[in-house]
């Protein structure tokens, strides 16, 4: 199993996080476990090789609305673009799937799923995070994008620019000199988006 | 220009005295706004109590007479006080499943004694306005509440649905190398499966819902009831009803708690329940009347949700048997005066053809639950 092959699992419910961390490790998956936001994000401030997300919705401290879930999804598609989310919830299957793909989740799964179901999911989605990255190794940069035809190209602009910013300094670990270079622009123009935008390095 | 002066001192004098007389009155109306806020507050905001205790405070004010019609989540109420006129104030205010009807009457007041009456007035009907919108806040919120349950048992049982579903499957198609891990992981599981499962059945309500409609003799449901509450009482008439099992349940069943309720509150009169049910084209009236009963202070607040006389009572039983009995194309209604017991009146769809067969509706599972 190579390393890359590490699923983070956010699930409240302590039997159901211990069920699925058995399952997975079976398939011989490598398992974190999480029971809320707080407790995912202090996992991914350590440099691991999670590539998979599994999230159900409803976490602490509003086990019953997906306000949680929804956050930590846009949370890490903000911070971590590479990885795959793949929401597994009772929540309301329609409103929730809607809300949690627009954040950026890559799949979504009702309660109850079946244990094939959600071993083809992890895989897809695998699959999708390794090719992701051989392609940014090639300097390919995948971008999710949410975009209303009717704000006009401009908006769109705005918000590739600042994706690609991002997840270029994400990729290159906050290196402003191969961000730049990376992007084919000065150090000054990439300073002059970081302000636009808002970005900061993240000390934590 | 001396010659002036005595007009001038008139003039003077007489504003003093207007202005005197305007302070007194705005002074006595200050009062009274007052004191009807101060009411309002002792009475808790409870709007029927402040229709019924807020003339003394208005007859102060100058009004002569004051009436309302209240709808109160469907019981009618309405008071009248003093005289009732030609020249009053009227307002229809609807909040919800709150109507009123509010009547001041003024005795055709004129000049600024009009303007304070009008200005009285006002408040005075803000403040039921207000009420109202406090009273329906206070019950939307309660709903919230009942709809926040839901959704826990909701997320709690897909989440043990998703693990029985996981665990069936990992059963059903184990390797032998991961037979030991899949043991290991059930026991870890279990333990809080159970306490999950455990924690549901204590939520949930022991009366499972069925909503297809059957007949049912109506006789047998009632003595069902009130045997498995522990009541007597006297059962006059059988006619047979069609609606929905698990309505019929909960009306009856909210109907006798009700009676329950009462014998806890007062052990030394057992309830001694008369029921009369008849049959009338296409609707079955069944009356209820404990005939060794005490009339009841407030028949207005029977069927207000979330009023109860118990302290742990949810106050929402009758509210919801009426709700359902209406829903199923019936009512529940309370009749009655202040000296003699409440006689309960419900009516329901009969059966338009003779039932085959025939069945209660209380199952023997249900009474397991509630006895256990």
């Amino acid at each position: 199993m190579v390393l890359a092959d590490t699923i983070l699992l956010v699930e409240d419910d302590n039997a159901l996080r211990l069920m699925l961390r058995g399952i997975l490790e079976m398939q011989g998956y490598q398992v974190l476990e999480a029971d809320s936001r707080d407790s995912a994000l202090d996992i991914l401030k350590i440099p691991s090789s999670v590539g998979v997300v599994i999230l159900d919705l409803g976490l602490p401290p509003s086990p019953h609305t997906p306000v949680e879930g929804l956050a930590l999804i846009s949370m890490l598609c903000d911070e971590l673009r590479s990885l795959k989310i793949i929401v597994l919830t009772g929540q309301d299957q329609e409103s929730a799937a809607f809300e949690a793909i627009r954040e950026g989740a890559f799949d979504f799964l009702a309660k109850p799923a079946s244990t094939a179901d959600i071993l083809q999911a992890v895989r897809r989605a695998f699959l999708f995070y390794r090719k992701e990255q051989e392609m940014a190794a090639g300097g390919l940069t995948r971008l999710q994008l949410n975009a209303r035809v009717s704000d006009g190209l401009k908006s769109v602009r705005d918000e590739v620019e600042e994706k690609l910013v991002r997840q270029v300094l994400q990729e290159t670990g906050f290196n402003v000199n191969q961000s730049a270079a990376r992007l084919g622009l000065k150090r000054e123009s990439l300073y002059y988006f970081l302000k636009k935008f808002g970005i900061e390095r993240r000390d934590d | 220009m001396i010659s002036l002066y005595p007009s001038l001192i008139l003039v003077g004098v007489t504003i003093l005295a207007v202005m005197v007389v305007l302070l007194i009155q705005s002074s006595r109306h200050a009062r009274v706004n007052l004191d009807l806020l101060r009411l309002n507050e002792t009475l808790c905001f409870d709007l029927p109590d402040l229709l019924r205790k807020s003339w003394p405070q208005l007859a102060r004010a100058g009004f002569t007479g004051l009436s309302w019609q209240l709808d109160w989540f469907g019981t009618s109420l309405a008071g009248e006080e003093g005289i009732i006129g030609k020249a009053f104030l009227n307002r229809h205010l609807e909040v919800g499943e709150i109507a009123l009807d509010v009547t001041l009457f003024h005795g055709g007041r004129r000049w600024e004694q009009r303007y304070f009456s009008d200005s009285l007035a006002e408040n005075f009907f803000l403040l039921l306005h207000m009420n109202m919108w406090i009273k329906m806040g206070a019950v939307q919120g309660a709903f919230g509440q009942a709809a926040k349950l839901e959704l826990f048992l909701q997320h709690d049982m897909k989440n043990i649905a998703q693990f029985i579903r996981l665990a069936a499957e990992q059963l059903e198609d184990v390797k032998p190398e991961h037979e030991a891990r899949l043991l290991t992981t059930l026991r870890g599981a279990m333990p809080t499966v159970r306490v999950r499962a455990e924690r549901i059945l204590g939520t949930l309500s022991c009366n499972a819902a069925k909503v297809e409609k059957c007949y049912c003799r109506l006789a047998e449901v009632w003595q069902q009831a009130v045997d498995m509450h522990g009541l007597t009482a006297r059962i006059q008439g059988d006619p047979t009803v069609f609606l929905a099992e698990a309505a019929l349940h909960s009306i009856i069943d909210n109907l006798v708690v009700n009676y329950v309720d009462q014998a806890l509150r007062n052990p030394e009169t057992l309830p001694c329940l008369q029921i009369s049910l008849s049959q009338e084209h296409e609707k079955v009236t069944a009356t209820i009347q404990d005939i060794q009963g005490r009339p009841c202070p407030w028949p207005e607040r029977l069927f207000e949700p979330f009023w109860s006389e118990q302290r742990e009572g949810l106050g929402i039983g009758l509210y919801q048997a009426r709700q359902l009995a209406e829903a199923a194309g019936g009512s529940l209604d309370v009749r009655g005066t202040s000296d003699l017991p409440l006689i309960f009146v419900l009516t329901l769809p009969a059966a338009k053809s003779q039932p085959k067969p025939t069945r209660a509706v209380i199952s023997t599972e249900g009474r397991n639950l509630k006895e256990r």
